[in-house]
This record gives C-alpha cells, structure tokens and sequence, in this order.
C-alpha cells in the first residue's frame, strides 16, 4: 500500500513527515487537502501545536489510521473478533494516556480542538473527566490553579446545597 | 531557529521497523513531566471544558459546583445542563431504592445494553439518600428523573411537608405546599409534558367513610417559580387506586368505578399538558383487578392483567395487553411463552415486572433483596432470558424490600 505523504510544522519549527490518510484524520487538513491548499514541497504550518504536542497526535492519528484499514480488510470479521480488536484499541488508547501528565493532556486537548480531530477529543476529554472525577474542589482548584473566589459565606451556602456530593 | 528545523522524517513511518524505539524517545520527552497543574486553564475553551465535564458522574458535578463562581456557573447554565439531559437520554441507568425507617438510600448503574448470559455482574454505586416522610412513607418511579413521594395519610404531627419531591441526581429535596384537603388520605400521582417540559403532581382526596370517588383535584406545576395547588375539574367518578405509569405526557393510572364497592377497575388517563380525564375503555374479556401492572410498552400502554403474586419458575407465558390505538379502543392481546432456560434461572426467585427497555427486552426483579440479587432481562423478539448479577447493596435486616426501576435518566438542572 503506497500512500501519499505530507509534511507538518509545528510551532517550535520541528517539521513531520505524515501519511496522508493518517492527517485526513484531522477536519482541517483533510480540507486543506480537499481544496488543494497542500504544497507537496512544503510543510503545513501549525501555528498552534508545538513539536511535542504534534507528535503526540501523529502517534495517535497513525495508530487510528491503521485500525481503520483493519476494518475494511476483515468487514465479516466474527463478534469475537470484533470485540477482541476493539479491546487492542482502548488497550492502545489506555497505555497512550496513562502517565501522560494532565498539562500535556491539556494541551493535547488543545491540539485536537485545533485540527479538530473528534475522536481524539473524545479521548483526551474522557481522559481527564476520569482523572478528575474524585478529586475534592480544593484538589481541581489546585489542577487548574483556579482561585477559590467565593466569599466564606457563598462557599458555605453551596457546599451545603450540594452537600450529598462530599459523602 | 535553524536547529529547530530538523526533520523527523523516517520516525513516524508508520510501517518503519525503528517506530518503536523513536516513539519511546518522543514520550519520554513530553510525558515525564510530574506536573501536576495547568498553569493556564482560563486558556481551554469553555466548549471543552464543558465537553469533559459532560463526561463526570453526576456527583462530581455537584462537587464541582463548589470550585468557583465560574465552574458554578458553568455547571448550572441551561445549555450545560440540557446537554447532560439529552446525554443521559442514551445512557440510561438503572436505580435500586431501598427504605429503612429513617432514609431512602438510591443505588445506581448504567443499564446494561443487549445483556448476554456471560455479562458480569453489575457493581452499583451508592448514590444518596433521603429522610423519609412520616405522613408519605412511598415513592413513586422515577419519572424523567425526579421522584415523588405517594399518597399521603394524614395523622397528627406531619402537617408540615406532605409531598416531597427528590432529585437524586442533584441531592435537591423540594417540599410541595400544603394543598387544601378536608379529608386525611390523599392520593398523589406525577406526570411530565414532554412539550412544555414541565413536571406536574396530581393530587386528590379520598373520602373513605363511606368510600366515594374521590374529590378536591387540584394540580402542581413544578419549576414555575412559586409553587401552589391549583384545583382543577373532574367530571369522572374513580376511586383511584396505585400504581400509575406516565408515557408521553400522559398519566395513566387504575381506579374503580362506581358500581357499589368500588372494585369494577378501569384505566384513568389523564393529560399532563391539557389537565384532562378520561376514561380508557378495556376489550370486553379484560378483566382488571386491583393489581394489574401498567408498563411503557414501546411508547403505548401495556397492561398486565394481574402482576399480584408476581412471577415465579411455574410461570409457563407472560401476557400482555397494549393499547395499540387509545382513541379507537384498538387493543391488541400477546403472550409471550417463556423460554426451557426460564425455570433454571428464576428457580425460587419471585419477580415482578418493572418496565420494558427500548430493546423489547422485559426487566424483572425481586422486591425483596436477596443475596445474590439478580434481576433478569426477557427479550420479547429473540425469546431470551438473561439473568444479570446486582452487586453492591447491602441489607441491614433480614427481609429488606427493594424497587427496581430501569431507564433512569439523570437531570443536574437545579429547580
């Protein structure tokens, strides 16, 4: 299988070699590409992504790409076999995130918003939304260097009303 | 900047041999940060923070609410909370409720989808509780995730919240006014209209010495700012008797009819949007008694006839009557034979219908918790039993009543 290959360039100047159906994965270059904004001699600048960031989502668009190519080669694949690929998939998904600190999560989170790439979002959102989901207020507003701008009396009304959700 | 502009061409082939070893390089590059906070959060678009907090159990999006004025109104914003609706409408859960003398305590778990026999059991997570009410010791199912409290019986030392209604998925408790009521049993049935979005009680007493069709109709909108009684016409002589389902912005319920004792049953629907009676007329050869059972049955009514002693390993079919056309009196009559696989699974277990899932499948339960406790799904196309393990729910007496409800959709919209 012969594909054609684009170049990347994120912010930090780092350039990427990519397939070409592996960057279709993200909405906005897959228009790019569409509309023949694509120079085959030079990269597509990404403003936004920084070089690490951009790896990050090159793994993951690479990894996704060739799951989709499994789908097309097995259509009448068996429902043992369906689920069984579909647990490699989440194992991937699972073994990418974890230990990737939540900052870079952000900025991942960021990244694909940027060359909106839906499933990614999916990932990265659930991700966190699982990272996050036990924490106490005072623990997220440490995560998100938020300050705490109720007044003692405010804090104490809403903790009160939804003191259930502290048991 | 030249040094920047390095390419990294052979590293993300995906079929080069070396992806492995260059992409162990590149993590370790970007993961090994122990950082532990996002120095600019206030940089995320709200879109996705709301998109992750889509994706939190309800709990924590009350938790949340106590971050900061922001993330407060953040989570309480209608589009948030109307997205979370729309979401829980595709994740539907199922909700255990367990009364002890002093508290409701709710369990909740995603409703499984499609269960097989291998599906493992289903861990539920304590939700919440809440004080019972002397004066309205029962609830009734959920309905679009809010629970209301039934029938009333008057005695002295509860004047004060006769109603209650429950949020469990915000923990919010609201007492409803007292209504005007000269007689000490009151009936209490809730409803919601799916086109103005509104949840209504209906209320109305019952004189019982000597038993009469019951009087002072009188109806509560909820979310409309203040809450009052508003009494309302019934031209229809029925004694009502529980339970009551709501489908599509009707409530249907069971009474009798007048005819000396009060025990000729038939079935009252009453509009939630218009606020009107009527009367549905049975087939001829439907009997119903006191006990018969009222199901969504794929958006129509289903009836079962008598659900009273409930269903057991000698039950050999299932019957049921639907409502196939409620204005044109089109019923239509099914039984379903249970299959070889039913007597084995159920074995002692007596179960009672608690709804039909949008799958065709039947959900049956114990109302007594048993250990183990399992509820069983009968799929009404492929003629299927499947018996599904509940862990989680602890009895603390020795014959602890339990309701099972299924399709449970969970609301985080303050009232």
């Amino acid at each position: 299988m012969s594909s054609n290959m684009i170049m990347l360039k994120s912010s930090d100047g780092a350039s990427f070699e990519i397939e070409e159906a592996a960057a279709r994965k993200s909405k906005i270059i897959a228009n790019m590409i569409e509309v023949e904004c694509v120079d085959e001699d030079k990269a597509i600048p990404l403003q936004n992504v920084t070089g690490n960031i951009l790896a990050l989502v090159i793994e993951y668009c690479n990894k996704h790409i060739v799951d989709d190519d499994d789908d097309v080669a097995t259509e009448e694949a068996s429902e043992e076999e369906e689920e069984a690929k579909k647990k490699k998939v989440d194992d991937w998904e699972a073994e990418f995130m974890n230990s990737m600190s939540l900052e870079t999560m952000f900025e991942l989170l960021l990244a694909a918003n940027y060359l909106n790439i839906k499933s990614l979002i999916d990932l990265v959102c659930q991700t966190i939304a699982n990272n996050i989901k036990d924490k106490t207020p005072e623990e997220v507003r440490k995560i998100f260097s938020i300050e705490n701008d109720f007044t003692p009396e405010e804090e104490e009304e809403i903790r009160k009303e939804n003191a259930w959700a502290f048991g | 900047m030249e040094k920047n502009k390095k390419v990294y061409k052979r590293r993300f082939k995906p079929f080069s041999k070396k992806k492995k070893f260059c992409l162990t390089i590149s993590k370790r590059n970007t993961r090994s940060s122990s950082s532990t906070s996002i120095k600019n959060s206030e940089q995320i678009p709200v879109d996705l923070i709301i998109d992750i907090f889509l994706r939190l159990p309800v709990k924590s999006i009350s938790r949340f609410r106590c971050v900061s004025k922001k993330w407060a109104s953040i989570l309480c914003r209608p589009d948030f909370t109307d997205l979370f609706l729309t979401k829980s409408f595709s994740s539907p859960r199922l909700l255990f409720s367990l009364k002890t003398k002093r508290k409701w305590f709710f369990f909740s778990a995603p409703q499984p989808l499609n269960p097989v026999q291998t599906s493992s059991a289903i861990v539920v997570d304590y939700h919440m509780s809440f004080p019972t009410i002397k004066c309205s010791p029962h609830i009734h199912a959920p309905v679009f995730g809010l629970i209301c409290t039934k029938n009333i019986w008057l005695t002295r030392g509860c004047n004060a919240s006769e109603v209650m209604i429950y949020n469990p998925s915000t923990g919010q408790t609201i007492p409803l006014p007292l209504m005007r009521r000269r007689r000490v049993d009151v009936r209490t049935y809730f409803g919601y209209d799916p086109i103005n979005k509104q949840y209504k009680v209906l209320c109305m007493s019952i004189p019982r010495r000597p038993l009469k069709a019951a009087d002072e109709y009188q109806v509560l909108t909820l979310g409309t700012g203040k809450l009052s009684w508003n009494m309302i016409e019934c031209s229809l002589e029925h004694f009502p008797t529980c339970p009551g389902t709501c489908i599509n912005g009707v409530l249907y319920y069971l009474a009798g009819k007048e005819n000396g004792t009060w025990d000729a049953y038939t079935i009252v629907c009453f509009d939630v949007m218009s606020e009107k009676f009527k009367f549905i007329e049975t087939p001829k050869n439907v009997t119903l008694t006191r006990r018969s059972t009222m199901i969504n049955y794929c958006s129509k009514l289903g009836v079962l006839l008598d659900d009273h002693i409930g269903f057991s390993s000698e039950t050999t079919s299932i019957e049921l009557w639907v409502a196939d056309d409620v204005e044109k009196n089109k019923w239509s009559h099914r039984i379903y034979v249970l299959p070889p696989l039913w007597r084995n699974l159920v074995a002692d277990t007596k179960l009672h219908i608690v709804g039909m899932t949008g799958n065709d499948e039947l959900v049956l339960s114990p109302r007594v918790l048993l250990d183990p406790f399992y509820i069983f799904f009968y799929n009404l196309e492929k003629n299927s039993i499947v018996r599904v393990r509940i862990q989680g729910i602890e009895s603390t007496t020795k014959r602890q009543y339990i309701r099972t409800y299924i399709d449970h959709i969970q609301d985080v919209k303050r009232m």
